[in-house]
């Protein structure tokens, strides 16, 4: 049922990428650099965000003041406050597309199960920044926030008071409140970086950057739409009035609708439960036994050939002390080899094979395709 | 060997002359009414009764533009102007992209290959 499911979105998903490539060709199809695409937008916000540093003051007396002065008052300020929302907003729409991607292209096993853990971890990362985020403005909605955040975390046993006063201490939310979410907001934006380093650790010459035209299209739909659709504040946060204002963002405050309706530890059980499974969905579906490509000892040379192609960097050149005329020989590192084939292609003695599809099979099959 | 694919390879410089005439056009426009870069603080009466006209046509589409919200106005120019130059880019870089692989293909067909 499930692997029918997986089956059935491969199949939607390479249809529309055949489409995009009929229309825009291959080299501009943007779904090829589905993985590149919330860097892109990353960067958009490194920069952005640091535009808005410029200006922004992390104190409750001087945040709203800050966010107004820099959305009023500095040239294309708004513009630029805009630019690091829906850049945002983008950047998770784009996560979801590529985990999509991922997934129903089985490109998430073996050495590639590294990337799909800490895309998780930076998943939860990007969500922990982007309701900081929402913070930092200090508007109705941040004040909201903030009362509706510490009560979610208290909501954990044993642990949950001392995390609910990260936010609000002793009861009392101060300055302390907003250097916490700088600090998260700021903080873990800067360690996003240290997980991508994990995250791409295992795959070996990733796409990482879209290509100029497709980072001019991205860019100028993010202009276009910041323009349109400014981004706002709310009334300022006030202590001595009920908060009303709550302007949502579906991408990173789904959750605070969820709490009202389910109650917090409810909540709490959703996400561990949604984590959870985006942590087992691997397992879900069967995969195929795992055979890596395999050196025959009487035949290769060391010529290197097979070393260099290889993409995944599953194949070193070892001193052989085996009495051979030859100086080194190639060996395999299992657990990297992606069994591409590359290798078999690449050495012109056939000493490398894949054992599940050695080249005499692959020259059957291409013997009955040419028939029919 | 004179291919039909030949004769539509202006296209793609039709598409993005047309791409840039747009943006110009777009671009004069919002320079006209003044509407490019320009402060809020000072606009006169001419600029307002401009913003009405083109509220009058953009409120059909539910889309208004107020000047009373300080620097909107000028973002709002800039942001659409600057865009479209960068969506057409995009679009002219796709049909540029599209002209050279019919060039490839109409090449393969004359030699045969």
């Amino acid at each position: 049922m499930f692997t029918t499911l997986v089956r059935t979105g491969q199949k939607v998903i390479l249809r529309i990428e055949d489409l995009l490539n009929k229309i825009f060709t291959a080299e501009e199809n943007i779904l090829y650099y589905h993985g590149a695409l919330p860097n892109f937008f990353m960067w958009i916000l490194f920069l952005s965000g640091l535009l808005l540093f410029v200006y922004y003051i992390p104190t409750l007396e001087g945040a709203y003041q800050s966010v107004e002065y820099i959305t009023r008052k500095v040239p294309y300020g708004d513009m630029v406050r805009g630019i690091h929302r829906y850049a945002a907003d983008a950047m998770l729409l784009t996560v979801l597309l590529h985990a999509m991607r991922v997934y129903f292209t089985d490109r998430y096993r073996e050495y590639r199960i590294i990337a799909w853990y800490s895309g998780i971890a930076l998943s939860v990362m990007m969500s922990i920044i982007g309701i900081s985020g929402y913070i930092l403005v200090w508007d109705e909605r941040s004040y909201q926030i903030v009362l509706k955040m510490s009560e979610f975390l208290a909501a954990v046993p044993f642990i949950g008071q001392s995390m609910s006063h990260a936010f609000i201490n002793d009861d009392v939310i101060s300055n302390y409140t907003m250097s916490m979410a700088f600090f998260l907001h700021t903080g873990i934006s800067f360690s996003l970086l240290v997980m991508l380093w994990v995250h791409y650790m295992r795959i070996s010459r990733p796409v990482v950057n879209v290509t100029w035209s497709i980072g001019c299209l991205l860019g100028g739909l993010i202009l276009i739409i910041s323009g349109i659709l400014p981004a706002t504040s709310g009334p300022e946060a006030n202590f001595t009035v009920e908060p009303k204002y709550f302007d949502m963002d579906w991408f990173y405050l789904w959750i605070f609708p969820v709490m009202k309706i389910l109650g917090n530890g409810w909540t709490w059980l959703l996400v561990i439960a949604g984590i959870t499974f985006s942590v087992l969905l691997p397992n879900f579906v069967k995969s195929r036994d795992h055979e890596a490509a395999a050196v025959n000892k009487d035949k290769c040379v060391g010529c290197k050939l097979c070393s260099i192609d290889c993409p995944y960097e599953a194949i070193y050149m070892s001193p052989r002390n085996d009495g051979s005329r030859f100086k080194e020989i190639a060996v395999v590192i299992d657990d990297r080899c992606a069994e591409c084939g590359l290798c078999v292609g690449a050495c012109n003695f056939d000493a490398i094979e894949l054992p599940f599809y050695t080249s005499p099979n692959v020259m059957d099959d291409v013997r009955i395709a040419l028939q029919k | 060997m004179t291919n039909k694919k030949d004769d539509l390879m202006i296209l793609p410089y039709l598409v993005a002359l047309a791409n840039l005439g747009l943006f110009g056009l777009l671009f004069g426009a919002m320079w006209f009414f003044e509407l490019m870069g320009a402060d809020p603080d000072y606009f006169d009466k001419g600029t307002l009764q401009n913003l009405q006209y083109i509220n009058l046509v953009s409120s059909k589409f539910g889309f208004h533009i107020d000047p009373a919200q300080d620097p909107h106005v000028s973002t709002l120019g800039f942001s659409i102007c600057l865009g479209l130059a960068l969506v057409s880019s995009w679009f002219c870089i796709v049909m540029a992209n599209r002209k050279s692989l019919d060039q490839v293909e109409t090449t393969d067909l004359a030699t045969g290959a």
